[in-house]
């Protein structure tokens, strides 16, 4: 039967007139939109201003100047490679400073010498010894512009116009993963906590909160009470039960999202990828909440079972981090799809290799929905 | 309509023949190994007021949740209006109106609120709801929250929302349970209002005298299986027992003794104490439909 608008607006109706007449619900989501506006207004001043760390392998004249150069400038240090932590021959610098590394010796070259368009200088005569690495963290290299009409000058002051370069330019993100996580070991709570962080947190709560756990307690609410079978035995459908169901919380969820985004992160707001993820997470987790409440008898072994697929959820993931065993249970998750891609969407930086993991979650949050869709038709409403 | 004598008129027209609107043929309906209902076989004509009776645990409300769709049965066949069930039950929703044994109302809405959702469901105008309050006596109470209700109050109001769309059936699991005694014979009254034009009503109740006073025709239901299904009047009439309780006086002693008119040694004895004792009282006991209940569901234990 094709759901009737009439239906669904009066069934759409009575969810919302039972949410205004619910104060605890409306408290926890205006808490939560509160957090948002104190930690907009809380928002840290500027970024602390980038740091070039510039590292040699050997001590040269050349070296020697660059350090003359720098003297003054507090945001250049020049310093041997052994001065610097190192995972796997990979150099770690702070998190948002870039890096400039010196390997090998002095032979000639152009300077500054003619990169291709990938960054690489090329055909390199035979007499070149070093080799000069730009890093920069981000995927932006003009971030290093500051430090090169500083480097140029005094490379070029000590070789003339030639020297033995070859020049490659790569952002750190492209360091090995230990490398990445080795960094994020040293790196305080506090430089962790971005604001595309905290944005996640807020969004997955509010998402669980009034996709999940509402849809468990109203409907669980309305199943012990026999409000279920009454408005079922009506001429409104389970479809169209159902289907108001998921209408009322994916709107009441996306609502305040879309005020937390607003408030915390406005840039964010207009990238496609984050309403594709959020819509597609808040729809798994009023299914998983349909499945609960339509396998549980009672609103509070509802209750217990929502918590406990919040915990069970949180134990896999911290699981799959120490026992690679884990890691399918957690793929089969669609929270662990969800959750990068809405960091990534807010940071609005989500890379083409991700598509796939937004595939991944569709099929998930298809396959929870039409368990849901099914398990509510032959016992959700009795 | 008034009650005479405290039994309700039947109307002449129920005296005809009508067409069968339920029909249930060997349903079974299993818990696991637990059979609540056992080939349950019987019918139900349009515009009649049928009793469904049995002890705690019979089979009365699964029977009843499997008629409104709440329970698939094992087997057997189970026809609504004509209608099969569950097949159909899409078709069969809008023709009944069921009024479970507990409260299915929402807490949080006022009385008004609640059937005015329900009228919103069934298309219905607005003033019905006006006309059903006011039918049930709770047109004063209407815009409290029904949590502030009397158990009464939900009781009434649970009906009031069950006949506001004039359905064609109307399953009723004990609806005058909580009810005060004025309440009870309001519903009684409405209730032999809606057989009048033409609403086929399956009450299920342990009133007995309700039974007799209302139901049309009554089956009795015990561990699932049917006892017997016949009028009030009937049952009755068929099994009742002729009794006679005496008391009589011997050596200034007041002896009491019941008798069976029925056995030929307690006839005989009737007259020996008749003609040799000094009788001090002698009364026959009526039979009431309660006492055939418990004969026939006693026996069915047995």
């Amino acid at each position: 039967m094709i759901p009737r608008p009439r239906m669904l607006a009066i069934l759409i109706g009575r969810e919302a007139r039972r949410l205004r007449k619910n104060p605890s619900a409306l408290l926890l989501l205006g808490m939560l939109t509160a957090i948002a506006i104190l930690l907009s207004m809380s928002r840290p001043g500027p970024k602390p201003q980038m740091t070039c760390w510039v590292v040699y392998e050997e001590a040269s004249p050349w070296t020697e100047l660059l350090k003359q150069r720098a003297v003054g400038n507090a945001r250049i240090h020049v310093v041997p490679m052994t001065e610097v932590k190192s995972l796997s021959d990979r150099r770690i610098y702070p998190p948002h400073d870039c890096a400039i590394e010196l390997v090998g010796q002095v032979s000639n070259l152009p300077v500054p010498p003619e990169p291709d368009s990938a960054g690489q200088v090329e055909n390199l005569p035979h007499e070149y010894k070093i080799s000069v690495r730009f890093l920069f963290p981000g995927n932006d290299p003009n971030v290093l512009a500051p430090f090169l009409q500083w480097f140029w000058p005094a490379t070029a002051e000590h070789f003339g116009s030639t020297a033995p370069f070859a020049v490659t330019t790569s952002p750190i993100t492209g360091a090995s993963r230990a490398a990445v996580m080795e960094r994020l070991k040293q790196s305080s709570i506090t430089e962790l906590m971005t604001e595309e962080l905290v944005a996640t947190i807020l969004l997955i709560i509010v998402l669980f909160v009034t996709c999940c756990h509402l849809q468990v307690s109203f409907t669980s609410q309305d199943r012990e009470r026999g409000t279920l079978t009454a408005l079922a035995l009506t001429p409104a459908s389970t479809t169209e039960l159902l289907l108001s169901r998921y209408i009322f919380h994916l709107a009441l969820g996306w609502t305040v999202c879309a005020a937390i985004v607003g408030i915390l992160l406005p840039t964010a707001f207009v990238h496609p990828t984050l309403w594709v993820t959020l819509a597609l997470a808040s729809i798994g987790l009023v299914s998983v909440g349909t499945v609960m409440a339509s396998l549980a008898r009672t609103q509070s072994a509802a209750g217990v079972l929502s918590l406990c697929y919040m915990l069970f959820g949180g134990v896999i993931f911290y699981l799959a981090t120490k026992f690679s065993a884990f890691g399918s249970i957690k793929d089969a998750s669609f929270e662990s799809h969800s959750l990068p891609l809405l960091f990534l969407s807010l940071k609005q930086n989500v890379p083409l290799e991700k598509a796939p993991g937004l595939a991944n979650l569709a099929a998930l949050v298809g396959t929870w929905t039409v368990a849901a869709s099914w398990i509510f038709r032959q016992r959700g409403w009795r | 309509m008034r009650h005479v004598f405290g039994f309700y008129p039947t109307s002449a027209l129920r005296l005809l023949p009508m067409p069968d609107v339920i029909t249930l043929d060997q349903l079974v309906v299993r818990f696991g190994r637990f059979v609540a209902v056992d080939r349950l076989s019987l019918s139900v004509r349009k515009g009649e007021l049928f009793g469904f009776l049995g002890p705690n645990g019979a089979g009365k409300t699964t029977t009843i949740r499997v008629l409104i769709g709440g329970r698939t049965p094992t087997s057997g066949r189970v026809e609504v209006a004509g209608l099969r069930m569950p097949q159909q039950f899409d078709r069969i929703k809008p023709l009944f109106g069921y009024v479970p044994d507990t409260e299915n109302h929402i807490e949080e809405f006022s009385g008004r609120e609640n059937l005015e959702l329900f009228a919103r469901l069934y298309d219905i105008p607005r003033s019905e709801v006006g006309r059903v309050l006011a039918k049930l006596e709770l047109s004063e109470a209407a815009d409290l929250p029904v949590r502030a209700y009397s158990k009464g109050m939900r009781r009434k109001l649970l009906i009031a929302r069950e006949i506001l769309h004039r359905p064609r059936i109307l399953y009723l699991d004990e609806p005058t349970a909580n009810l005060d005694a004025h309440s009870t014979e309001l519903v009684r009254r409405m209730l032999r209002e809606l057989v009048a034009n033409g609403t086929t009503v399956f009450i299920t109740t342990h009133d007995m005298q309700e039974v007799e006073q209302i139901c049309d025709r009554v089956a009795i239901l015990c561990r699932g299986r049917l006892v017997e299904c016949d009028t009030p009047t009937n049952f009755v009439t068929r099994h009742a027992e002729r009794k006679v309780a005496v008391q009589y006086e011997r050596s200034g002693e007041v002896l009491r003794e019941q008798l069976d008119l029925d056995v030929e040694p307690q006839r005989e004895r009737l007259a020996h104490i008749v003609r040799h004792e000094s009788c001090v009282r002698l009364h026959s006991q009526e039979f009431q439909f309660e006492d055939v209940f418990l004969k026939l569901t006693g026996q069915a234990y047995t």
